[in-house]
């Protein structure tokens, strides 16, 4: 049975990006370790630089993880990522409107128009590994309608004062969590959550 | 020298209390475990983790002087007239309420805004630490570059709505981590502010 979860990089006043979608502040951790790791998105590699604590965080994640949903917003901000996730899964698509033209058939990527929908396409993709979802808005919905069973906090040491809250004012009943993993390092905290039923 | 700090129980999404004021589920931390913290001087007693009653002893212990704004004063109803932590208050208002005006008050009402408050509040502390309290006041402060560290009680847990602690500043401010400790429903964290 697959779970559904949700990480974000940060600020400690809750913004996962700053103005104008800046994420140099919350995914400068990432360039602060001393270990090498490559990620691939799409055709081209990211030199990563983690701390240990981060590679093996990072390690959890790339293996437990089976699909992803993606918002349209953070979809085509990153091109789909070129068709290659670093996590190297296949991803659907949550999108109102008409899917992109430019998505290849050989990406394996399916396209959803509501929540239910995405979930059940990502269950049936991730073969009983975890769903992580992509984009503040999605996790969102996902909350509202509570089907989320894990959340995950990179937590960074900066004010960004402004830019895409991960939660805004949700205005639902309040979620109390099971705290599965805290993992300090100088340039980031790794909080791991599991939701309480 | 004493330290200028906040410190605050804050939600995953960034709330201090519900809308209304309310504290309640926020502050389950303080009842999650078997280590007795009595409060003194209000007959209140916390059952925390050892963890967390460690932390909460050393904060309490550093606390010299508080600042805090007229919001959190009335809300408190003047802390039934004792402050918490039985240190001097200063209270940032436009209208000091005139029944606390006495000799012996131990509230202090400042009208002349947030660095002055500080900046008395600084004389009578010792080596002990200037608490700001009151998120308007905090941000107020933040802003101004006046607060050398900031303590974050992060409980696990969504309020879905509130009163925001850091709201939209609108200013980027660096911090360096200092600490983190795992409690029960809740992480401790303590970071300075790099200026």
């Amino acid at each position: 049975m697959s779970t559904i979860g949700a990480g974000f990089s940060m600020s400690l006043d809750g913004f996962i990006a700053g103005p104008n979608d800046d994420v140099t502040h919350v995914f400068a951790w990432m360039f602060m370790g001393e270990t090498d790791v490559k990620a691939e998105i799409g055709d081209h590699e990211l030199d990563l630089k983690l701390t240990q604590e981060s590679v093996e965080e990072r390690e959890v994640m790339v293996n437990t993880l089976g699909a992803i949903i993606s918002g349209r917003r953070l979809f085509d901000m990153t091109h789909g990522w070129g068709g290659k996730h670093p996590a190297n899964v296949p991803i659907v698509l949550l999108t109102h409107r008409e899917s992109p033209d430019w998505i290849q058939p050989e990406w394996g990527f399916e396209v959803a128009h509501t929540l239910e929908d995405a979930i059940a396409k990502a269950k049936q993709l991730a073969g009983g590994k975890s769903i992580g979802v992509a984009g503040a808005d999605v996790a969102q919905q996902c909350l509202k309608a509570g089907v989320m069973d894990e959340i995950g906090i990179d937590l960074v040491p900066v004010l960004l004062g402004e830019g895409i809250p991960f939660f805004k004012h949700l205005g639902i009943e309040p979620i109390h969590f099971e705290i599965t993993g805290v993992t300090p390092t100088p340039h980031v905290t790794h909080l791991r959550y599991r939701v309480k039923r | 020298m004493g330290n200028v700090v906040t410190g605050f129980t804050m939600s995953l999404d960034g709330f201090i209390a519900a809308l209304n004021g309310d504290i309640g589920t926020l502050f389950k931390w303080y009842y999650s475990g078997d280590t007795e913290v009595p409060l003194e001087g209000t007959g209140m007693t916390f059952k925390m983790s050892a963890a967390s009653a460690r932390y909460f002893n050393s904060l309490a212990e550093t606390t010299g002087a508080i600042v805090t704004g007229r919001g959190d004063f009335d809300v408190s109803r003047a802390w039934g007239g004792k402050p918490p932590f039985n240190v001097p208050t200063f209270v940032v208002t436009h209208n000091p309420p005139q029944d606390w005006l006495k000799p012996d008050s131990p509230f202090t009402f400042v009208t002349d805004g947030v660095e002055s408050a500080i900046v008395q509040a600084k004389q009578v502390v010792g080596n002990r630490n200037v608490v700001v309290g009151g998120t308007q006041i905090v941000q107020q402060a933040i802003k101004a570059g006046l607060i050398d560290e900031i303590f974050i009680e992060l409980a696990s847990m969504l309020l879905g709505d509130g009163i925001s602690l850091f709201g939209h500043l609108g200013q980027h401010v660096t911090l360096e981590r200092l600490s983190v400790t795992e409690g029960t429903d809740v992480t401790h964290l303590h970071y300075r502010v790099v200026k």
